[in-house]
Order: C-alpha cells, then structure tokens, then sequence
C-alpha cells in the first residue's frame, strides 16, 4: 500500500504479526473506556484512610483522601485517551492538508517551513503554560489546543517531506499539464499516496499527545480536583508515596503501558519506512 | 503549614513574625518534647523551615511570607510580650505592664538588664521607635489596633506608654505580634543586618538561610544552643526528604502526612502541638452566592467535619465550630457543636433562594498540607446536598493577589491559632485590614468593643461568649476543624517547643544530646 513512497522490498508480514502487537492497545482502551463501569466505588467518596494500604476491599489502597486507587484508575483513563484521540486526530488531518498543499504552492510552501521552524523552537512546555495562563478555567480544552498547535508545525514538516517527491513526479506533472486545480493536485493525485505516511504519523502524534496532556495533567494545568486523571492522581499522591505506593505506581504505569502499547501498534501497522519518515 | 506565612506577610499583620519572635518568648517556657535528662550546653542545631525565595523579606515590620524569615527574625529580635503555657500572655522584652483606671492607657516597662547584641542596653526610647516604625506600615492599623503613632511615647528611661483610642484590655495580648524591638534610629538600608535584642544573634543570611550565634547575654536566660541554622524549605515533603537522611534535625510544620511515613522510622520524634492550624473556608458577606446568613448558615451545615479531619488530616487535629481562636482559655464549650445536617441545610437554602443550578467556584492552593485536599471533599461533600461545587487550584502567588481578601469562597489557613479577640481584630471587625470575608456586623463591633473594655475576668469571659455566639451564628467563616502542629525531630533534639501557632519558635530551650 505504500509503493509510491517506498519502493524498497518489504517482507510480507504474517498477520499474526501484524495483529499481535496491536492487541494489548486495544484492549487498554477498552479496559480504560468501560473503566466507569467495573469500578467499585464512587470515585470522590473517601472508602479507607487517606492513603490507606491495599486491602481486601480496596486492591490499591486509597488516595490522599482515603479514596479508592483502583476505582479511580478505571475512571481516570477514559478522558486522556479520549482527549489524546482527538488531538492525534486533528493534528494529523492539518498536517495532511496543509502537507500537501505546501508542496505544491512555493508561497504557502515557505511559510509553512518558516512557520513550522519557528514553532518548532518553542518548548512544549512553555507554550503549554503560556496558554494555561492566558486561558485560566480552560482545562483540557486548552490543553488540548495547546497540544495541537504545538503538535501541528512538526507534523506538516514530515507530511511535506514525504509529499515532496510526489509533487515532481511524474503523474502529478501529467495532472498539472492537463490543467487540474490545486485542490485536485493536493488531495486526489497527492493525499491517497501519503496513506502509510499519514497512519503513522497518527500512531506518533497519538502517543505524543498522551505525554502532552499526561504532562500538563502532572503540572496542573488542565483537569483540576476532583477529577480523576492519571496523571493528575500521581501529583496528587506524591507526598504519601512511602505509605500507599499504589496510589502513584498504578497511574504512572497506566500512563507508561497506554503510551507503549499504542506505540506497539502503530509501529506494527505502519511500514517501517514510512514510520522512518515520520520519526525523522 | 507554615504558620500564618502567607497570611502574615500579606495581611501584613505580622503576626507571623510576630508567632516566632513571641515564641522564642521568654517568660513562662514552653514544656519540653523530649523529657529527662539535663540540658546540655552547645552544638548546632539544623532547622528546615517552609519558605520561597521569591518571598523573602528581612524588615521585622514587614510583611514576612516566609516561615524560615519569621524564625530568623524572630530568634533575633525580641517582642513586648509573647504567648505563654499558663498565661496567654507573658513577658519578653516587657518585664511588667499596667492599664490605667479606664484601660486606655497602658504602661510597659522594659526587662531589666536586656541589651542589644552589640552590648547597648535596651531604652525606653529605642521601643517607641520601633513602635511608631511598626504603626506607620501600610498594615500598622492591624497591628496596633486602636493606637495611633503619636499616642506611642517615652516616659523616663524604661517605661513605654500607648493610649489607645478606646478602653482596650486585650493590648498586651496584642502586642505579642509584631511588636519587633530594634534599636532608635535605625536606617531601612541597615534593617536586615540591625542587632536586636534575642537569644541569638545573627552570623550570616544568604537567600532564605541563615546561620545564627548564642546571645550569651540574653535577658531572659541561659540559651543552650551554640548556634542555629535555618535551611529554607519550598515544599514540606522536601523538608521531611531532608531529615530522613540526616541533612537537617528539625523539620518544622512537616505535615500529617510525613508524621505517617516518619512513624514507621523509630529514630525520628514527632512531635504534635494540637490546635495549632486553623483551615477555615471564606465566604464573602458582602455581596455574591453567601451574602445571605441563611446560605452560610446552611453550607456550615452540609460540611462533615469528623469526615474533614479524618480524610484531609489523617486524623491529626480536631473538630471546630466555626469560631476562630480555639487556643483561648475563654473559648465557648457552651455553644453547641454543628453537625451535619442536609435536611436543615436544604430548607435554608431553599428559604434563601439559593440557585442550584449554578456551579459555585471554591478556589484554593497548595499552600500547607491538607488544604487544597481540603477544598476537594468539601466539594464532594456539597454535592450531597446538591450544590455543584467546582475546585480552583490557584498557585499561591495568584492566589494572594487576586482571591485572598476578594474572592467569594475560597479556603484559608491561620497558623497563629491564636485568641478569640486576636482574630476578631484582625479578621472581623468592620474594617480591619485583614476582613477576609468582608463581615460587617454592628453586633459583632459592638461586643468587641465591649469585650476589650471589661476588666474583670468575670464580666469579660461573659462578654466574649457573646462575641462568640455572633461569630457562630452569622460570620463568613466555615471552620470545620483545628490541624495539629507536626514537627519531625532527630532523636538528640530535646526541649523542643509545644505550644500551637507561633509559641512553637521558643527555641531558647531547645538542647542537643550529643
């Protein structure tokens, strides 16, 4: 499916090969999404002591409010991956335009570099905080478009890159002698060539996104208390973390195990030289 | 918790500082932690102290944010008086004080034999410098209530005189503040390097610590200590880190959370001084949601305070009832103790035409432990009634800009958990420079006013009921619980203090058995 990209050979993958590595992922998003539902205990009722040791009625123990670990943990992984979905998904859809057409107008093209290379410059962080501070009361939403302006320059790089050799091949430069349109070029004779490119790219973008909000969740900058959020939960409970382990341990796996399952996957679905690419 | 930090430096009401100094208080000595054995002479002793470096204030009449500046001033410099075991309030720099008929004026007369570091001996004229230099700071009206900087005079070579511009018996209580004693004339720029007249001197501060030496001369006593140093901690779990691993031997205000974790190590005190923190929440009575008595009435209803001190203070402190000042002798035990009740709390609420349908913003920091954790079960708690409350972490910087003394509901903490009369001054009166929830109460001035014009203890515990009952039936404070004091200790601290609030500075008495 990846031919134009990459003509190199490529092994053909069994697909046990292929479905094997995207198994724990899928699973994760599920466990996380039903989370809510196989919880045990309300997620804000204080069911132990604070930081209570694991028990038979609580398997992780409690929080810093004697809240339930494992409850929370169920209900707090739904609105990241969620939120990380969104974000990969939209960055991805930007990046694919604006790629395409970049290569093909050289204005838009060289605003597009200069753009992407001065975004590029800013820290994540910074700019995270930066809007934070100038959106106070956003929560995820601006973190969410914080992770997608920051997240968006970087991308439309990779997606120009590989739609470069396109733009000057030869059946484009057909297209264009015959008089097609830029939007014809960009998206029917450009897009469909990029697939490989573009899956993968989402696979990345999505774990980039888990780190972003994950990481912005830890400084407190987007969901605030009571939520239950991972990333939030391992903050909150650093001051018990020689009490109830737990109650730090379970959420930072949680974020560690989403983050590399998903990689898992996207790198089984992706070719290796497109993902290359995509990684550069 | 840093005691009042926060509050003492904003609010400018020195009391922070006033805490610490008060503390070292001379007077009558704090009981000791560690018991038996006899104090030994000498050694250094390593503190950790609360602070941020983006606070850091050295002017004793200053606004002192910081714990460990508080320390140091206050282990420096000397107060009038200071709080006490037996007494509430006992000498330091004044040996005696005495009201004239109609307590308005007061005369004060400096310890005998107290000097300054540098061998001058302590006047009169040096106090009402020090005074007059404490009135005229933007919170000096907080500070001196009622005491105009002219009133403040000399009367010979020891004997300061105030008049007060109403009958106050409470001013000697008052003056355990700020009360920071420096000597006549001494220029702003020289303040932070100024001798005073404490149990220590100090050798060296840089950035928030700061290393100080035995006043051997000390009027109030023998000091044990050779030295002390103060390390400035940014977050109590850090402090806690430190003593663990043997950096420091004393971390000050550590939390209950870090009392847990130490108390699985056996070579570590910790050492509790209940009703130490007051963690109250701030409604606005002026205008917004809680402007109706009905509303407070019935929010201080819907709090679960055994949950609250369960759950938010593992346990380590005590149930209140919503009337600041619970370390006062004539703190009312009469007035019965609210419980939950949604039913009641519905109908009030109900009968005031509360909008549930809003949701109400209740913005808190990180500022002590406990607090924002605070703020959080409140929330689940008012749920239960059927409020939507939204917490709103603010970064403590913020938080003292834009929400402390303006916001309509935020929580707060006093770590000068001091009289009844202490925060009715500070906090309740109309107009006081610290009206945190903007409560004015014709009522409650007028038994002020009656409360510190009352000599006889009698007449005067009956008086301050009433101011009490006010205070519980209508103020803009929801005070749920008191939070003990936690100081962690490597086992050869000994004498440390065990007062609540600032009476935990006194440490003059403290020895190193090693």
């Amino acid at each position: 499916m990846t031919a134009v990209v990459v003509p190199g050979p490529r092994p053909a993958r069994p697909r046990t090969r292929i479905l094997l590595p995207v198994v724990p992922a899928v699973l994760l998003v599920l466990l996380a999404m039903t989370g809510p539902l196989l919880a045990a205990h309300p997620v804000d009722k204080p069911v132990t002591a604070p930081y209570g040791t694991a028990g038979t009625d609580t398997a992780l123990g409690g929080d810093q409010l004697g809240r339930d670990v494992l409850s929370r943990l169920l209900h707090g992984g739904s609105a990241l991956i969620g939120s990380a979905l969104i974000v990969a998904a939209v960055v991805t859809l930007l990046a694919t335009l604006l790629g395409c057409f970049a290569v093909l107008g050289p204005r838009l093209g060289r605003l597009v570099e200069r753009a992407a290379d001065t975004a590029i410059l800013l820290p994540p962080v910074l700019g995270i905080m930066l809007l934070a501070l100038a959106w106070p009361g956003g929560g995820r939403l601006a973190i969410s478009v914080a992770a997608i302006a920051l997240g968006t320059p970087y991308a439309v790089r990779i997606v120009a890159s590989a739609a470069a050799p396109l733009a000057t091949s030869g059946f484009v430069e057909a297209a264009t002698a015959s008089g097609e349109r830029l939007g014809h070029l960009a998206l029917r004779e450009i897009l469909p060539n990029l697939r490989a490119t573009v899956l993968a790219l989402f696979g990345l973008r999505f774990v980039d996104a888990v780190y972003v909000i994950a990481m912005a969740g830890f400084l407190q900058l987007g969901p605030q208390p009571p939520e239950a959020d991972w990333a939030l939960m391992i903050r909150e409970n650093g001051p018990g973390i020689l009490l109830n382990p737990w109650a730090v341990v379970a959420p930072g796996l949680a974020i560690g195990l989403l983050a590399i399952s998903v990689n898992l996957a996207a790198n089984a679905l992706a070719p290796a030289t497109a993902r290359r690419a995509a990684l550069r | 918790m840093d005691w009042s930090r926060r509050q003492v430096l904003w609010a400018g009401g020195g009391m922070g500082a006033a805490a610490l100094l008060t503390a070292c208080g001379g007077g009558d000595r704090a009981r000791s932690s560690g018991s038996g054995g006899k104090p030994r002479k000498g050694g250094t002793l390593r503190i950790g102290a609360l602070g941020r470096s983006s606070a850091i204030t050295r002017d004793p009449h200053g606004t002192q944010g910081n714990e460990s500046d508080y320390l140091v001033i206050a282990l420096v410099h000397d107060t009038l008086t200071a709080p006490g075991l037996k007494d509430n309030t006992v000498g330091r720099l004044a040996s005696s004080w005495k009201p004239s008929k109609d307590l308005t004026t007061w005369r004060f007369t400096v310890a005998k034999g107290a000097t300054f570091h540098d061998g001058t001996p302590v006047t009169a004229d040096d106090v009402v410098w020090s005074l007059r230099r404490l009135r005229n700071t933007p919170a000096g009206a907080a500070r001196l209530p009622g005491i105009k900087a002219d009133h403040i005079t000399a009367e010979g070579k020891d004997t300061v005189v105030l008049v007060s511009d109403f009958a106050n018996a409470e001013l000697p209580l008052l003056t355990r503040l700020s009360t920071f004693v420096l000597k006549k004339n001494t220029p702003d720029k020289d303040i932070a390097e100024a001798p005073g007249t404490g149990p220590f001197r100090l050798d060296w501060y840089r950035g928030g610590n700061a290393r100080l030496l035995r006043n051997a001369h000390w009027h109030g006593g023998p000091v044990h200590l050779d030295a002390i140093e103060v390390t400035m901690f940014e977050s109590p779990q850090a402090m806690a880190n430190a003593l663990m691993s043997g950096q420091i031997d004393v971390a000050s205000n550590a939390g209950a959370v870090a009392a847990r974790t130490a108390a699985a190590r056996k070579d570590i005190q910790v050492v509790r001084r209940p009703n130490d923190m007051a963690m109250p929440l701030v409604m606005r009575t002026s205008g917004g949601p809680f402007a109706d008595p009905g509303v407070r009435a019935a929010m201080k209803l819907i709090v679960d305070r055994k949950a609250m001190v369960r759950q938010v203070l593992s346990g380590y402190g005590t149930v209140a009832n919503d009337i600041l000042g619970t370390g006062d002798p004539d703190y009312a035990t009469s007035i019965p103790q609210r419980h939950r009740d949604l039913a009641r709390a519905r109908k009030l609420l109900k009968d005031a035409g509360f909008d549930f349908s809003r949701t109400y913003e209740l913005v808190t920091t990180e500022d002590v432990p406990g607090l924002a954790e605070s703020a959080t079960l409140f929330a689940s708690q008012a749920r239960e009634a059927g409020i939507k409350v939204k917490v709103v972490k603010q970064e403590s910087g913020t938080f003292y800009q834009k929400t402390w003394l303006k916001g309509d509901f935020y929580t707060n903490y006093w770590g000068t958990n001091d009289s009844v009369v202490f925060f009715a001054s500070k906090t309740m009166t109309t107009g006081s420079g610290q009206n945190e929830a903007d409560w004015s109460d014709e009522a409650f001035d007028a038994a002020y006013h009656k409360v510190l014009a009352t000599p006889g203890p009698k007449a005067r515990t009956a008086a301050l009921h009433d101011l009490q009952q006010i205070e519980y039936d209508r103020s803009g404070y929801l005070l749920w619980g008191m939070a003990d004091g936690i100081d962690l200790a490597a086992p050869a601290v000994h004498g440390l203090p065990q007062l609540p609030g600032y009476g935990r500075v006194q440490l003059e008495n403290v020895w190193l058995a090693r």
